[in-house]
């Protein structure tokens, strides 16, 4: 059955599941990715040989057990510095290149397979001042690459605000008025599919999917509309302005995915955290993060980096102890959970997309290791991704440019 | 000629040989199935159109006599042209089965979308596309076919910019909104105030220190500071009291630091047009009193979003305050509700320290000053009510109250406010009924009539062609459909709008449409009536037409779109230039570098000149800032002006512009390929391939060890890398003249060791960059032809205006048509070329070549009308 029909069957018949789930069944896998666009120094990163310790990882040392590293990783193919950033969870090759298509993304593709059970299929979320290359690491079948929420206040309002009556039966009538605009504008694209040439087809037909992705939406939407949302215990927050505050953003965006998760209300995130055009407010740091991570090897400008990338390490660090804490049937949250950290950029001074800098955590998977692949000739990061994908019970023994699943994971 | 006659001899005569005898004797031995140099199989190559990409690459590679290599035995010249012209033969004839037609359908762009909906609904501002998904790039270009996907993230995202669009077009009151009319005096101003208390302004009468709060200095500590707490604030807060109603000036005599410092306090509660007056001069501030400075100062006027003070804001526009002398300015400029208004003195410089850091404060000061003598705003400005916007979707249906006993859903309203609390402490007292205005809506006695008769303006220009009767209904029966769900007519009308500005036909731009394609290459944005009903068949009406777009205002968004797409200046914002090594760097100077490209290419299209103009003009175009920037005296003032330059002068062409260089840097250091880069595929259409696989970038080092020339020597060193970086990077090397914000240098600047710079000391903002080592802009080029520098470079480039023509030509094609350059393309390219040699192809010349050629226009190759 084509995916087009079976989002349609599904919406069509209430297949959504209960609320209040039987006691004994295991909560469901899900899938948080965490880009963080402006890399991490590998002098500080990677552990030396034979160990699996370095500078950054002392900060998340308590969590060892629960985190693997790697390091000889890259996507072949995958250049163009920055650029990069919306191919972390493709793999699509070469970004910077007037020929670029990107393709379907890791967490897009669980997300169609895992999940439609829940509200939102999936969440892409970022914290950042300003547009740049790695807004959001999301990316749809035919490569475009999907808009990410930046405000807190709005993604909670999303996930746990329930509507004033007069509010649910406003967004009711619009997605009720929707529809229609929906049969409308597929009946116009039909008519005008006759008089357009041949070769323009391929374009309409892009069109048409997009209508009828949304039509099969509606049903879903309106049954979600009628659904209460969780209650958590967790106020409003209300969006931090100052965008130097970078680590705290990161940290209300680390708690609302976390309640996002544990309430079921997705099961599929993609974070990018980027600190570009951010002079971060940490102690010691006057520089903005970018100009910092071209540092030229000048040591004071690399201490001053370092104190950037500690800080985030660190919030990395408390959010593994929050997932931690929050205990499941079978486990916690964070058995339940694969949690990807890492960026596109494997040396920022120089530019490098090579050797990137990788952790895995959770998801019951055996952690504690480091993972050293060869360092000038990389394995396919993607092979981590089809182990990622079996590991949330999706059978697929091929992601992008795998050439096999990751051993050792 | 010679090449035609070649062919057409060759190809007629017994003697011809088949292309793959010349690839025998001359490629092979390199490009066979084991050696493959290059990861090139010359064997394996058929004449089809599977591998015309490939063939177009070896008949160029032959052409220009980059193969066979320098040091290989080299072809005959008539053998080699002969090859040439049989491929050339060929090539065209696969060519032309592959070309269906030349111009696709294809999607707007977002730009496009937001341009195109703010004329429909004349809308003076609209700001939607940080909405939409990011557009693809194709060989640089948005405007590609290729690059434009839907998705169903598109249409969600339309969808929720058209109902913001409609937002603020639809007016729901019968009354105009209440008028706000203030002139404010700075002294009173929260922030204003504090500063100063604390001194880091002073209080201005007539030109000098007003006596009612004296300048602040004395009581200095130990370290000779006047602290933020010292015992003449307890005076100074009682002086202030009395200064809140004074309508003396306030000098300011450093630059905001953080978003509001210097705010008006003032944020509109309506949006709408306003219109806002300042008088404003500059002096230099000498320990204690104003003084004339030799040159005018500057400020602006930025609007921040609501609940973003902090951070960047909008330029609303720049002001020039000139020396001791009240200039008094106006400008009229769309507002959105709850912006706040903040001013700058951006001519300031920072020298890294704030005026009470440094010793004695304001009274032992010695730098820069702006002074505002006052502020006034006055709007909404409706000059018709309801306005034009509303009159786009409505006509002139009648806004009335709500009907009694109605069945309909009522729509929605937002909540009129103020904005309370200390960011502006002025503000407009609301009465209830402005607060709460009793609820009102468009009506319509007989809304299938009035919808229909709506429609039949609004489509036409929404399609940007005639619509039938017939393709009006379906909008209508979904108003009809929506009457019956119990919306009101304003909401079922939103509906309506929503289904018509989100149909294919308003989204996708038609093959066949000459005036729409003509509106969306020279104004980016939709045609006009005159131009839908212009027979542009007629070559007369045609340049008719061009030259009444190119003089419309609406061009200013073909230069702006066109500047950040060809020469990349999109991503002058990219980077910040680090702050220890270019302390120089600060808006005025980004501001001046932008502006100078922008007007560059209006001057040259504006006044035809010549293509080679592109690179030696005999003029800039110049701010205050940048010509201070570049050394160039006696240019005053933030508009830009046109400076006659001396011939030797580096500046004025693009690769002396400052914007170039900056966007080809990372802020920090530059690099030689980035640049070289840049220049054989923005100037010279030349691009160069992709790096193989596994390289790794140069690791840079700013400590000065070594310079990044040296790094590179690499590229010289291994024939792997020679052939294609021989090409690169001597554009590169001569641009290593121009460090990354474009100043010229001969020392690289250093964080690490080096000398003194002979500047330190003598300027406004703080030295602590060292000189490294020596930059050398000096390179040959494959040809052999040698450069002592960007002059040199310059000089070269531009004896060839038929080549800088064609590669022009190639780039605003693709803009203008959303296509790339085949190989078919390239006999109408020299056609367009060669019609405008004897004006030495002036690039308005050019544009309407281009305009009248077959490569615009679209027709078949070869096929009858």
């Amino acid at each position: 059955m084509n995916r087009r029909n079976f989002l349609r069957a599904a919406g069509a018949c209430l297949a959504l599941p209960s609320i209040g789930r039987a006691a004994e069944k295991l909560p469901p896998k899900r899938l948080f990715a965490i880009h963080v666009p402006l890399g991490m120094m590998p002098q500080f990163f990677f552990p030396k040989a034979g160990e699996t310790s370095s500078p950054y990882l002392d900060l998340i040392a308590a969590h060892r057990p629960h985190f693997t590293t790697f390091s000889g990783l890259s996507h072949p193919g995958v250049d163009g510095n920055h650029h990069a950033g919306q191919c972390f969870l493709t793999g699509a090759p070469h970004p910077g290149q007037p020929t670029f298509r990107n393709s379907l993304s890791l967490d897009q593709l669980v997300a169609e397979q895992i999940g439609l059970d829940t509200r939102f299929p999936s969440l892409a979320v970022s914290v950042r001042k300003g547009e740049h290359y790695a807004d959001s690491i999301a990316v749809s079948r035919s490569g475009v690459v999907l808009p990410s929420e930046t405000s807190a206040e709005r993604l909670y309002r999303r996930l746990f605000v329930a509507g004033t009556p007069e509010e649910k039966a406003a967004t009711m009538r619009r997605i009720e008025a929707g529809g229609s605009v929906l049969d409308l504008i597929l009946d116009k694209a039909k008519r005008l599919e006759k008089s357009t040439a041949a070769e323009d087809r391929a374009r309409l037909e892009q069109y048409f999917q997009s209508v009828r992705e949304l039509e099969g939406r509606i049903q879903r939407n309106i049954e979600w509309e009628n659904r209460p949302k969780p209650k958590v215990d967790y106020p409003q927050p209300k969006d931090i302005a100052d965008a130097t505050e970078v680590i705290a953003r990161s940290k209300l965006m680390f708690d609302l995915i976390r309640l996002a998760l544990q309430t079921d209300s997705t099961r599929v995130v993609t974070l990018s955290l980027s600190t570009f055009s951010v002079v971060p407010h940490v102690p010691g740091v006057k520089s903005e993060t970018h100009g910092l991570t071209h540092h030229g090897n000048e040591p004071d400008k690399i201490a001053e980096l370092k104190k950037i990338e500690e800080a985030q390490m660190t919030a990395f660090g408390d959010l593994l102890k929050a997932f931690q804490s929050v205990s499941e049937t079978g486990g916690s949250l964070l058995d339940r959970t694969q949690i990807l950290y890492g960026s596109c950029l494997g040396n920022a001074n120089s530019h490098s997309n090579q050797n990137l800098p990788l952790i895995l955590a959770g998801g019951g998977f055996k952690h504690g290791h480091h993972l050293a692949f060869d360092t000038t000739n990389n394995t396919p990061v993607a092979n981590l991704f089809v182990s990622m994908l079996q590991n949330l019970g999706i059978e697929a023994d091929k992601f992008s440019s795998s050439t096999g699943t990751m051993s050792g994971v | 000629m010679l090449r035609h006659f070649l062919a057409c001899f060759l190809s007629t005569s017994l003697f011809a040989a088949p292309p793959t005898a010349f690839l025998e004797q001359h490629c092979y031995d390199c490009h066979d199935a084991e050696t493959k140099k290059g990861d090139l199989d010359l064997t394996a190559l058929t004449f089809d159109a599977q591998h015309l990409d490939l063939l177009v690459k070896v008949h160029d590679a032959v052409e220009r006599g980059e193969m066979p290599p320098k040091k290989k035995k080299q072809p005959a010249e008539a053998e080699r042209g002969a090859f040439v012209s049989e491929m050339d033969v060929k090539l065209m004839a696969l060519a032309k089965t592959d070309d269906q037609g030349r111009i696709r359908m294809r999607r707007m762009t977002r730009v496009e979308f937001q341009n195109t909906l703010q004329d429909l609904l004349a809308l003076p501002r609209l700001d939607i596309t940080a909405l939409l998904p990011a557009d693809g790039r194709v060989a640089g270009y948005d405007k590609m076919a290729g690059a434009l996907d839907i998705s169903p993230a598109h249409l969600a995202a339309y969808e929720e910019a058209v109902e913001k669009a409609l937002d603020t077009a639809i007016a729901t009151n019968s009354a105009p909104p209440r008028v706000f009319k203030r002139r404010i005096y700075t002294a009173g101003l929260f922030k204003f105030g504090g500063n100063l208390l604390q001194g880091q302004f002073v209080l201005l009468k007539d030109k000098q220190p007003d006596p009612v709060l004296p300048v602040r200095g004395g009581f200095e500590d130990k370290k000779g500071h006047v602290g933020d707490a010292g015992p003449d604030l307890e005076e100074r807060r009682k002086l202030l009291e009395a200064v809140k109603k004074s309508e003396s000036a306030v000098g300011l005599l450093n630059p905001n630091l953080a978003g509001y410092e210097a705010a008006m306090n003032v944020s509109p509660i309506y949006a709408g047009m306003y219109r806002m007056k300042l008088s404003l001069w500059g002096f230099h501030w000498n320990a204690g009193k104003p003084e004339p400075c030799t040159a005018p100062q500057a400020a602006v006027l930025r609007a921040h979003e609501e609940g973003k003070q902090q951070e960047g804001g909008r330029l609303l526009r720049a002001f020039t305050a000139p020396s001791m002398q009240s200039n008094e300015a106006e400008i009229t400029e769309w507002l959105d509700a709850h912006e706040s208004i903040v001013f700058d003195p951006v001519s300031i410089p920072w020298n890294g320290l704030r005026v009470g850091q440094v010793a004695g404060r304001a009274k032992k000061h010695v730098g820069p000053g702006v002074a505002i003598d006052w502020f006034e705003i006055e709007g909404p400005i409706n000059a018709v009510w309801p306005p034009e916007t509303h009159k786009r979707l409505f006509g002139d249906l009648p806004i009335k109250p709500w009907p009694q006993g109605s069945e309909a859903v009522s729509p929605q309203r937002e909540e009129v406010r103020s904005i309370g609390g200390y960011v502006p402490s002025m503000h407009f007292d609301l009465t209830s009924q402005e607060r709460k205005p009793p609820l009102e809506t468009v009506q319509s006695a007989q809304p299938e009539a009035d919808a229909r008769k709506l429609l039949t303006t609004f489509l036409p220009k929404a399609f940007r062609r005639e619509v039938k009767p017939e393709e009006i209904e379906p909008y209508v029966a979904l108003l009809r459909s929506r009457l019956a769900a119990k919306d009101c007519f304003e909401d079922a009308m939103r509906r309506v709008y929503v289904a018509v500005l989100t149909s294919p036909e308003f989204l996708f731009h038609a093959p066949d449409s000459l005036a729409s394609r003509l509106s969306y290459w020279l104004w980016n944005g939709p045609p006009d009536a005159p131009l839908l009903a212009a027979d542009l068949q007629n070559p007369a009406v045609l340049r008719n037409e061009l030259d009444r777009l190119l003089a419309d205002k609406r061009s200013e968004r073909f230069i702006e779109d066109f500047t950040n797409q060809w020469l990349e200046l999109s991503r002058l914002d990219e980077t910040t230039p680090d702050p220890q090594l270019y302390p120089e760097y600060r808006f005025l100077l980004h501001e001046g570098m932008a502006t100078e490209t922008r007007a560059f290419l209006r001057e040259l299209i504006q006044n035809d000149l010549p293509i080679s103009s592109l690179l030696k003009p005999g003029f800039a175009m110049l701010t205050q800032r940048l010509a201070e920037h570049y050394g160039i005296k006696d240019v005053h003032g933030v508009e830009p002006r046109k400076m006659p330059l001396p011939p030797e002068s580096l500046r004025g062409g693009l690769l002396g512009h400052a914007a170039i260089h900056k966007l080809t840097a990372n802020g920090t250091t530059t690099s030689p390929v980035k640049r070289g880069v840049w220049v054989m595929d923005r100037v010279l259409n030349d691009p160069a391939p992709p790096p193989p696989p596994g390289i790794s970038a140069v690791d840079p080092d700013t400590r000065s060890t070594t310079t990044v020339r040296e790094q590179l020597e690499k590229h010289r060193a291994d024939a792997n890398c020679t052939a294609c970086h021989a090409k690169i990077d001597p554009a590169g090397f001569a641009l290593e003249a121009f460090d990354p914000i474009g100043g010229l240098r001969d020392r690289y600047r250093s964080n690490g060791q080096g000398d003194e710079p002979p500047e330190k000391g003598k300027t406004d903002w703080r030295v602590q960059y060292k000189l490294g080592p020596k930059v050398d802009p000096s390179g040959t080029l494959t040809d052999g032809r040698s450069f002592s520098g960007p002059n040199d470079l310059n000089a070269i480039l531009a004896s060839d205006p038929a080549r800088l023509a064609r590669a022009f030509i190639a780039h605003l094609s693709r803009y203008a048509t959303g296509t790339d350059v085949s190989y078919a393309d390239r006999a109408q390219i020299r056609q367009i070329v060669e019609s405008t040699k004897s004006c030495g192809y002036g690039l308005r010349s050019l544009i309407h070549a281009l305009a009248a050629n077959q490569i615009f226009i679209g027709r078949r190759m070869g096929a009858k009308e």
